[in-house]
């Protein structure tokens, strides 16, 4: 591994799946001071040591020692893993997954498809699943919280109904926040209403999903084994989840039996690899999440791998689309777009349809002559002066760009302009609000981020994404295209309130990698220079591949445009002719 | 709907009751209303004022989610009882915070 000069490595290692962990003990340029890192290839790095106490002999002996301990407590831990094989996660039988029938999947394309975002597709027990919330299923997307609720509801529905296997009591998502991630920290009080009338202490297992930033991971109280287990997809530390659980089952014990239940002899188990299945991208966690709770309330081996998760998007669409509680009929499953369309028709036929006919693909010649333009200006403003980007001729390259892209004028997309990943990026555009629109930005420069820089290069590339509104700070795209060549651009997550993109997963060398670019990172701050807004040579070969993917970017986005715009005119012209026949018959 | 006026009739409730919204770093909004009233009222008066959107949020009550289109009177709520609310949340791979 590559790392800045004054990173001293003392020990490392990785799991062949493209992670690493190391410890390091980073010396201030002036050696004023040392700190000890734990560094991880996937999450921020972990300050071990105070880099604000002033250096003297003692503390950096005492600093070595800490560091040479946590190097051999995670070595150790690792040991651990590879000895450990007679402790395994609940589950004896064998469990072969079902395929979708070709009927099923064209119910399950038509939910995956392009609708409108609010149409609700299906309800179990309050929870509602919109449109918007079932492309979170879509591969490549994160899971929302919406989704893992339901699913969680499937399985409480299923578990009630079923005469063997494990007994289980399934928190939802809200549960764990609630319970350990208020202002006052543990606060038992928070969530004691929500198991009135509930005997947890009857279930074999207790299900808790946990939310981490940006990630779902599984908690499971095992009342038969005394187990608290924790199931990460990324086997990340379970932090204070087990402990904070612990604490709950005592306190739900003193607050609804009234009698003090002892969980000193209960052990605390964190699945590693070969236990519980992992992940290979940067986001399938929540998929792997609600599997591994519908395995282990199953009673069925965790045997599903990552090359599963694309069949369990789908089979978990199906699940949730036959599982809803409000009537909707199978017909209206396969056609809801037409359903759509008749009742915008009846709210404002006349305004629907001028909207239609109003909208024209553009000339294209004239169409790729702005494009070109637009991405030249960006180019030579942003080499003229790396700092102002907002400048007012990139401004109104912004606008032309979103213009030539035949935006729906209800939601004007955004040119997001990063000047550099060390830098903060700024925003072209105005809002920044959550609110669906779409995103197209533009990443240029140079980073000093070791993550980034194993092979010394720039890069640069275009992405493009739709804010999600569900996600109130946070949102992620889907990048479209790798300009430069050096990586596989996956998808990235952007900071509504911020307005930066805040990391970034890519695949390098075929091996899954995150990272991060908001200077919030300690990392970063550490390895940021001055001058990070270094002037670059004008890439002929990277502004044609821009000019290419904004190109088939907006060929996409009329094609799709031009199949919703002939099926709702399709609808009109036969609304119409119901309508005519209606009142011919009617005279 | 008949049988909740008597049974108000009955226990002589107030015309309105209290409901305190409290949102998960501890800020407690109270909203008085009357208890046969959506509380799609409640929802976007807190939305509002907070500055978020209705889709960003969950409203909880003893830990079940609530709709637009519930009354206090259909859930059972009593004068001073607590809505949770908290953010959507979602997941792919950790994250920086």
């Amino acid at each position: 591994m590559v790392f800045e000069d004054n990173f001293n490595l003392c020990g490392h290692f990785g799991d062949g799946l493209g992670h690493w962990a190391a410890i390091a003990v980073y010396i201030g340029c002036n050696s004023d001071y040392m700190s000890v890192w734990k560094l991880d290839s996937i999450r921020e790095p972990i300050l071990l040591s105070d880099p604000k106490k002033p250096p003297d002999r003692i503390a950096a002996s005492k600093l070595a020692e800490s560091a040479a301990a946590v190097k051999s407590a995670t070595v150790k831990e690792e040991v651990t893993l590879d000895s450990s094989e007679e402790v395994k996660p609940p589950g004896k039988r064998a469990y072969t997954l079902p395929t979708l029938t070709t009927a099923e999947a064209e119910i399950v394309d038509e939910a995956l498809g392009t609708g409108n975002p609010n149409e609700i597709l299906a309800e179990l027990r309050n929870i509602p699943i919109s449109r918007l919330d079932m492309t979170t299923l879509r591969p490549g997307q994160w899971l929302n919280d919406e989704v893992i609720n339901y699913y969680f509801k499937i399985l409480e529905q299923r578990e009630a109904s079923k005469a063997t296997g494990p007994s289980c009591h399934f928190h939802q998502t809200t549960f764990y926040p609630k319970l350990a991630e208020g202002l006052n920290g543990y606060q038992y009080s928070q969530v004691a209403e929500w198991t009135r009338g509930k005997d947890v202490f009857s279930k074999d297992l207790i299900i808790v999903p946990i939310h981490q930033p940006g990630h779902w991971t599984l908690a499971v109280i095992n009342m038969k084994q005394k187990r608290f287990e924790y199931y990460d997809s990324l086997r990340g530390p379970p932090d204070m989840v087990l402990t904070n659980l612990r604490r709950w089952l005592e306190d739900e014990s003193l607050d609804k039996k009234k009698v003090p239940f002892d969980t000193s002899g209960w052990t605390e188990v964190v699945w590693k690899q070969g236990q519980t299945p992992q992940q290979r991208n940067g986001w399938d966690c929540g998929m792997f999440m609600i599997r591994t709770a519908d395995y282990i309330a199953r009673d069925t081996v965790l045997s599903f791998t990552q090359e599963d998760m694309e069949l369990f998007r789908r089979l978990t669409v199906l699940e949730i689309l036959k599982t809803s509680d409000t009537v909707r009929s199978p017909k209206q499953a396969c056609k809801p777009t037409t359903m759509r369309i008749m009742a915008d028709v009846s709210d404002s036929e006349e305004e629907e349809q001028r909207r239609t006919e109003g909208w024209q693909p553009g000339d294209e010649k004239l169409q790729a002559a702005t494009v070109n333009g637009v991405i030249e200006t960006i180019m030579s403003e942003t080499l003229k002066s790396e700092r102002d980007i907002m400048s007012e001729t990139l401004w109104e390259a912004a606008v032309a760009l979103q213009s030539s892209l035949g935006a729906d004028p209800h939601v004007p997309p955004q040119l997001l302009l990063v000047p550099s990943v060390d830098g903060v990026a700024k925003l072209g555009g105005n809002g920044g609000k959550a609110d669906g629109r779409l995103v197209i930005f533009l990443v240029l420069g140079t980073t000093k981020n070791p993550a980034w820089t194993a092979n010394n290069q720039n890069y640069k590339f275009l992405g493009k994404m739709r804010v999600d509104p569900h996600a109130s700070k946070r949102s992620k795209g889907t990048c479209v295209k790798v300009c430069g060549g050096l990586f596989v651009l996956k998808g990235f997550e952007y900071d509504t309130e911020s307005k930066q993109v805040i990391q970034i997963a890519f695949l390098q060398d075929g091996k899954p990698r995150m990272a991060f670019i908001a200077e919030k990172s300690p990392l970063l701050s550490m390895s940021m220079t001055e001058g990070v807004f270094s002037t670059f040579p004008k890439d002929e070969e990277i502004i044609k591949i821009l000019r290419k993917c904004v190109l088939e970017t907006i060929a996409a986005e009329a094609e799709q445009r031009a199949e919703a715009d002939r099926l709702k005119k399709e609808t009109l012209k036969s609304m119409k002719k119901i309508k005519k026949s209606e009142e011919q018959r009617r005279r | 709907m008949a049988d909740e006026e008597s049974k108000q009739g009955e226990e002589a409730k107030p015309n309105t009751m209290q409901l305190k919204v409290v949102s998960q770093d501890g800020t407690e909004v109270f909203f008085k209303c009357k208890p046969d009233t959506k509380l799609e009222k409640l929802m976007r008066a807190f939305c509002q004022r907070q500055g978020v959107a209705m889709e960003s949020v969950r409203f909880l009550f003893d830990g079940n989610r609530i709709r637009e289109n519930q009354t206090p009177n259909e859930l059972e709520m009593e004068d001073g009882d607590s809505i949770d609310v908290v953010v959507a949340q979602v997941g792919g791979t950790p994250t920086t915070r």
